[in-house]
């Protein structure tokens, strides 16, 4: 039999592709033991993972195609379970294109390939937190998986938005080999790039010219592998990956910059704050605006009334289809549905202020969980947040009603130390880093009187709180029921063991932005004490968690982090029981270094034992090359935790 | 579970003509109704002003349709209530069509704001069916009224359903219709408390019961409680057709028929080529007893063939399954139940519910009850289960303490015969679930320190899961979990010298998973000036406890029936002595002996050997058995703050 010309091509093909496949297979069997002994106890190795990105001159402009490839080999049948099923998420800026999805498998002879099947394109679920994000997912199901497996994925996205910045990541949780980003681009476009935390971890980059086209490739033997570790920022501040982004491309007409400076990243933000700032105050929003500002006479508490109104009346639900994750909605409208997100309520909080004559700013951040900085490589990667920003004096106040119980004082926790990026008018623009609230902001004093009755312990506390921990209780506080509260009071008190029991509490503040927040309450804490014979053993540190994190390993890679800077202070005051007298102390004690401070004292005061523990903390990050320190405290403190007082009869 | 019987076709093809449904008409006021709201009322994050629900079955067209109809008129007094419903969702399911749906906010000042058509969202399904709608709600503030009505058509189900009437939030009014055609008869049965329905005699066109209630109280959540399955709710199904006279469709000799044919098929060629493959790698693993046998069938097929969430529709054809290595839990149950059969096992398939919601009623036959499955494999007298994490002999224990519908396949003569039983899916017995700690306390090396060497030891119920899921995680992560399965004794401790057993899926449900290591830099001693209080309570490991609550209200329903037994070896040093030993003496158990905690000690040549029996042999307490559970599990966390005191001679 003859097959036409064309049809015979075709055939050669397949027959190519199909024997390729199982070459690459014959390999992969070969090298399964390899690989199983190169990667003990794990169960997949990602064999290939590269990152493509096309970007050609399309009617002058340059017009953007990633295509990513996939390999997973399944190095035991543990590994199957994550593998049948799997989905491709897309924004409407993008879209799919040639998946390509097989698995290929081991038979007695050799290996057949077995393509996946069930696809499915549906509505995806928005990301936590958001509560409509127009996002799409296409998902599919691979059969025959099993040990020694290999299973392809590789698909083409076309992005329709040709500023958005590139990045590509070369760490994980599964063993990957020779990842790479590739970068292939007509050669009058000009990006820039630039690699992060990998000091340590270097990564390779070369880049070629020629025949009109420019090929920027970045590799490296292997990920690094990451496990997932406590209290721990995200992986992007510590593990290497790799950030680019199209600055400007050469047309016959000239140079068009896309995003090269900060300024570009300006011109490219305000188109979607255009429409915020041209709306003139709606009626009924102005009338809101006057009216609780219409008592006040200070800039200052006319802007804070606004920012606490926004708080308490506006609920946060994110909207991001599509542009919607960029552009605000309008402050009219937003004040009517009393619900937004971000964007919107610092359109809401701008607009207001601007309805009674005092100018906000519309400002770009990004939240804690992004290392870049806009001086350093401006770009969209910088931000996932926007605020509104008041000055006064050489002051900045950075007004994020995103947190319904937040003094206009402090920056919310999540955007301390992080670059603000201001926007003044169409034309000016300012960067200015929010502070870091320093410990002397964020205190809880804890003042304790104790006395024993047998093993029980009966307690009278008067407790303070102030900065982010006024600011955490405020927030717990709104949304506990009244027949709760008693629970609550409780729970957040709790110290000596589980039988606690609190009566009588009064709680102060709480519910007020600038107080602070003040408790005393009376409480009982059974079978704590050791009585024997004639003496008394009692235990003054009552609450034992009061550091929450233990020795940090040795092996640990990501950097320690906090939620902010604190100060705690527990006095407690023991009265010694009639007919007893001090037998013995434990020892006092001092840790100090530039990131925190700790003192334990204990002193005989007539006829009370009086106890100080002292902990301060001034880290929002500690890095691996302090772990020691961290670890010589917490020896310290364990010591600390195991000493109880003698009293002894008289 | 899906059924679809022909017979029903019949039954409803001679409907009642009406094309009007009983609450086509039905709307909300024009002007919101005033409601008379109490200072107590206020109090509450929300309150349920009004709530209507109704479910009438009618043809539309020349189908059969089930209408909804769900009216609710909502209090909003705080903050947490505008949080919690400022979005809403409507699941639309593949079969559900939207008619009306309403929403509006009735604010303080009176003013009212309607949900507009352009706000709702929808979701739209791989064929482009809208799955699901959602909304944010506009202008809530405390003290808003949230109206919302919708009245939906979709596919009828005749086949059980569930009504929930009672919730956390308490209802001032509550009204239910099931409404029929004039020729058909719902039989509805309510439990907890909840009212019958009453038949409608006024109305000729169709066949109505109703339900008013006022003032239905909200009921509040209690740890350990079955509380779904406590609410007040009912079932209904299609039972009589008063034209035809026939009656009692959906019974479960119809359920065994269909599952008999579809679980208990014939294998074709490949099946059974697949379930001879299966056979070969049962007997060369070298297994010997059917038990042997049985328990490693189960951890091939559930290691070898992957279950998935994806709805593909050949999951439960075997000849697909041995293809492609993915499945689903019906298909798994197959795949078992024919193998086994095929190794001339007697095996029957079991249908149940979950106790925790659902418990499987006696009196009352309907389809809802048949959602999981099980294989009980008599001559083992226990039961097989496709999830992954369950294991032979250990079914998910919210199927216990229930009962299920046991579908047996029987000869007679050349037939094959379904015949199916209500049976009870017993407890498993607490000596199959022990948690066991061996400790060693040395202090004779160095008395602020002493060397602690503690060996936990758990099976059955408590051992499988840690068991299963040390297969899935890399080796370092093992590691840290084997650790934590014995720091939780002391998390701050250095575990040297650690060794395990039996730490994989292969042996779960069989051997016990047990943990050894020497526990430095724990927390388990005080220095007291010259003394040394060693913390023996802390080695029964943190105790859940029951102090200062308020009164209960609801049963318990603990897990599964379990065991904890201690062995706490203490090496007194030379010249020392514990005095405070009695403090170590409890008895304290349930009046029924079903529960308690017991603990005494033995001092032998300076060795003092203190052992703990808690047990559990029943998992439901009654309100009035409830003060009897408390005690036994304080008495746990009393032992727990022990604390033993060494001193000098």
């Amino acid at each position: 039999m003859r097959f036409p010309l064309k049809n015979y091509n075709r055939f050669l093909l397949t027959l190519l592709f199909i024997s390729a496949c199982f070459i690459s297979h014959a390999q992969t069997k070969e090298d399964l033991e390899t690989y199983r002994k190169k990667y003990p106890g794990q169960h997949l190795v990602q064999t290939k993972s590269v990152h493509r990105i096309s970007i050609k001159m399309v009617k002058d402009v340059p017009t953007v195609t990633h295509y990513y490839e996939w390999d997973y080999l399944i190095l035991d049948k543990n590994g199957v379970i994550s593998l049948s099923e799997s989905s491709i998420d897309f924004s409407p800026f993008e879209t799919i294109k040639n998946i390509e999805a097989y698995a290929v498998v081991p038979t007695e002879k050799g290996s057949k390939k077995i393509a996946a099947t069930n696809f499915v394109t549906k509505d995806g679920e928005a990301d936590a937190g958001i509560f409509h994000d127009g996002t799409k997912t296409t998902s599919f199901v691979y059969g025959g998986l099993v040990e020694g497996a290999l299973r392809h994925l590789a698909y083409e996205v076309a992005v329709s938005d040709n500023s958005f910045p590139f990045g590509y990541s070369f760490y994980g949780m599964i063993p990957c080999e020779n990842p790479a980003l590739i970068i292939e681009m007509d050669s009058c476009i000009h990006l820039k790039s630039k690699r992060y935390n990998d000091a340590n971890f270097p990564i390779n980059f070369t880049e070629t010219l020629s025949k009109g086209k420019r090929i920027m490739t970045w590799s490296t033997a292997e990920d690094l592998l990451l496990k997932s570790e406590e209290m721990a920022p995200n992986n992007r501040f510590y593990a290497p990956h790799v950030l680019a982004q199209i600055a400007y491309y050469n047309t016959k007409k000239g140079r068009v910059q896309l995003i090269e400076t900060i300024t570009d990243l300006h011109n490219s933000y305000k188109k979607n704050i255009a429409e915020v700032e041209q709306e003139t105050p709606s009626k009924a929003l102005a009338e809101i605006a006057d009216s609780i500002t219409k008592n006040l006479t200070s800039n200052f508490d006319k802007v804070q009334a606004i920012y606490y109104w926004v708080q308490d009346h506006v609920k946060y639900i994110a909207f991001e289809e599509g542009d919607g994750g960029f552009v605000p909605r309008q402050p009219s409208r937003i004040i009517e549905k009393r619900y937004g997100d971000c964007k919107d309520m610092a359109s809401l909080i701008y607009s207001m202020t601007k309805a009674i004559q005092i100018p906000t700013y519309l400002t770009w951040i990004g939240s804690r969980s992004l290392p870049y900085d806009y001086t350093d490589f401006p770009s969209s990667f910088c931000d996932n947040h926007m605020i509104a920003t008041y000055k006064e004096n050489g002051s900045y106040y950075f007004l994020d009603a995103t947190n319904s119980f937040q003094p206009i004082a402090l920056p919310t926790g999540f955007i301390q130390d992080k670059e603000a990026f201001i926007h003044l008018n169409a034309d000016e623009f300012e960067i200015v880093k929010v502070p870091t609230p320093d410990w002397k902001v964020t205190k809880m004093i804890d003042s304790s009187f104790i006395q024993l009755q047998e093993k029980n312990i009966i307690g009278k506390t008067r407790s303070v709180s102030t900065g982010f921990y006024h600011i955490y209780l405020g927030n717990l506080a709104k949304s506990v029921p009244i027949k709760e509260y008693h629970n609550f009071i409780t729970a957040i008190n709790e110290r000596g063991n589980n039988s606690f029991a609190i009566s009588n509490e009064k709680v102060n503040g709480i519910t007020n932005r600038d107080d602070q927040t003040t408790m005393s309450f009376d409480w009982k804490v059974q079978n704590y004490a050791t009585v024997l014979d004639n003496e008394i053993y009692v235990n003054m540190i009552l609450n034992k968690d009061f550091v929450q994190q233990g020795e940090l390993k040795k092996s640990r890679i990501a950097p320690y982090e906090m939620e902010n800077h604190f100060s705690d202070k527990y006095v407690t005051t023991l009265t010694i029981p009639e007919g007893y007298k001090v037998k013995s102390l434990p020892m006092n004690n001092v840790f100090d270094t530039d990131f925190m401070h700790y003192a334990i004292e204990y002193k005989q005061l007539g006829n009370t034992i009086v106890m100080t523990l002292n902990f301060d903390l001034q880290f929002l990050l500690l890095q691996p090359n302090r772990f020691e320190e961290w670890n010589n405290f917490i020896k310290i403190k364990k010591s600390a935790l195991a000493e109880s007082v003698v009293l002894i009869k008289q | 579970m899906k059924l679809i019987l022909t017979t029903l076709v019949l039954v409803l093809s001679q409907l009642a003509q009406a094309q009007l449904t009983y609450y086509s008409k039905y709307d909300w006021k024009e002007t919101p109704e005033k409601f008379a709201i109490s200072e107590q009322d206020k109090k509450e994050d929300e309150i349920i002003l009004f709530e209507k629900k109704s479910i009438e079955y009618t043809k539309i067209g020349e189908e059969m349709a089930q209408m909804y109809l769900s009216h609710v008129i909502r209090l909003i007094n705080t903050d947490a209530a505008i949080e919690e419903n400022n979005k809403m969702y409507i699941n639309n399911g593949t079969e559900t069509t939207v008619l009306i749906q309403k929403a509006r906010v009735i604010k303080p000042n009176g003013d009212i704001i309607n949900l507009k058509e352009t706000d709702i969202q929808e979701s739209k399904d791989e064929e482009g069916n809208v799955a699901y709608r959602y909304f944010a709600l506009d202008g809530l503030e405390k003290g808003c009224i949230i109206e919302y009505f919708h009245y939906l058509k979709q596919d009828p189900n005749y086949t059980g359903a569930v009504m929930n009437i009672q919730s956390e939030i308490e209802k001032k009014k509550f009204e239910l219709d099931i409404i029929s055609p004039k020729h058909l008869d719902f039989q509805i049965y309510p439990i907890n408390g909840m009212p019958a329905l009453t038949l409608d005699t006024v109305d000729y066109f169709v066949r109505r019961k109703f339900l008013t209630v006022t003032d239905l109280k909200g009921l509040k959540n209690e740890s350990q409680s079955p509380y779904i399955a406590q609410l007040q709710k009912c079932y209904y199904k299609l039972n009589k057709n008063f034209d035809t006279e026939k009656s009692n469709f959906y019974n479960y000799t119809e359920v065994a028929k269909y599952f008999h044919e579809s679980l208990f098929s014939v294998p074709g060629k490949k099946e059974m080529k697949g379930i001879k493959g299966l056979i070969k790698e049962v007997t060369a693993s070298g297994a010997v007893s059917n038990e042997e046998k049985l328990r490693y069938l189960e951890y091939y097929i559930k290691s070898n063939f992957n279950m998935i969430e994806a709805s593909v529709s050949q999951l439960e054809d075997l000849a697909f399954v041995f293809e492609n290595k993915i499945t689903s839990e019906a298909g798994m149950t197959k795949l078992f139940l024919q193998t086994a059969r095929e190794m001339g096992v007697k095996v029957e398939l079991v249908l149940t519910s979950d106790r925790d919601e659902n418990p499987f009623l006696t009196a009352y036959e309907a389809y809802n009850f048949l959602d999981e499955y099980l294989v009980y494999i008599p001559e083992l007298k226990t039961y097989f289960s496709p999830s992954i994490t369950a294991r032979i002999g250990f079914p998910p224990y919210h199927l216990t303490y229930n009962k299920g519908l046991f579908i047996e396949e029987k000869q007679l003569n050349d037939l094959s015969i379904a015949i199916s039983k209500i049976k009870d899916i017993k407890l498993v017995d607490a000596k199959e679930s022990i948690d066991e700690i061996n400790a060693w306390v040395d202090f004779s090396e160095n008395l602020a320190e002493p060397k602690v060497v503690i060996e936990r030891k758990v099976s059955g119920y408590k051992a499988i899961f840690p068991q299963f899921i040390l297969d899935f995680v890399d080796d370092e992560r093992k590691i840290e979990l084997k650790e934590e399965f014995l720091k939780y004794i002391d998390k701050d401790a250095k575990l040297v010298d650690t060794s395990y057993q039996n730490d994989n899926s292969k042996v779960a449900g069989k051997l016990p998973f047990i943990a050894k290591a020497t526990f430095e830099n724990s927390l388990f001693t005080e220095k007291a000036g010259d003394k040394i209080l060693f913390k023996a309570g802390m080695l029964i490991g943190p105790q859940a406890e029951f102090y200062n609550k308020e009164e209960r209200t609801l049963p318990v329903l603990a897990e599964f029936n379990r065991e904890y037994k201690r062995k706490i070896v203490i090496a007194i040093p030379d010249g020392y002595t514990i005095k405070n030993t009695n403090d170590l003496v409890f008895n304290v158990q349930t009046s029924d002996k079903t529960a308690g905690f017991v603990s005494g000690f033995n001092i032998n040549n300076n060795e003092l050997v203190i052992e703990i029996s808690e047990f559990y042999n029943k998992v439901f307490f009654p309100v009035e058995e409830y003060k009897g559970y408390e005690n036994v599990m304080n008495a746990a966390a009393d032992f727990n703050k022990l604390v033993l005191v060494l001193e000098k001679k």
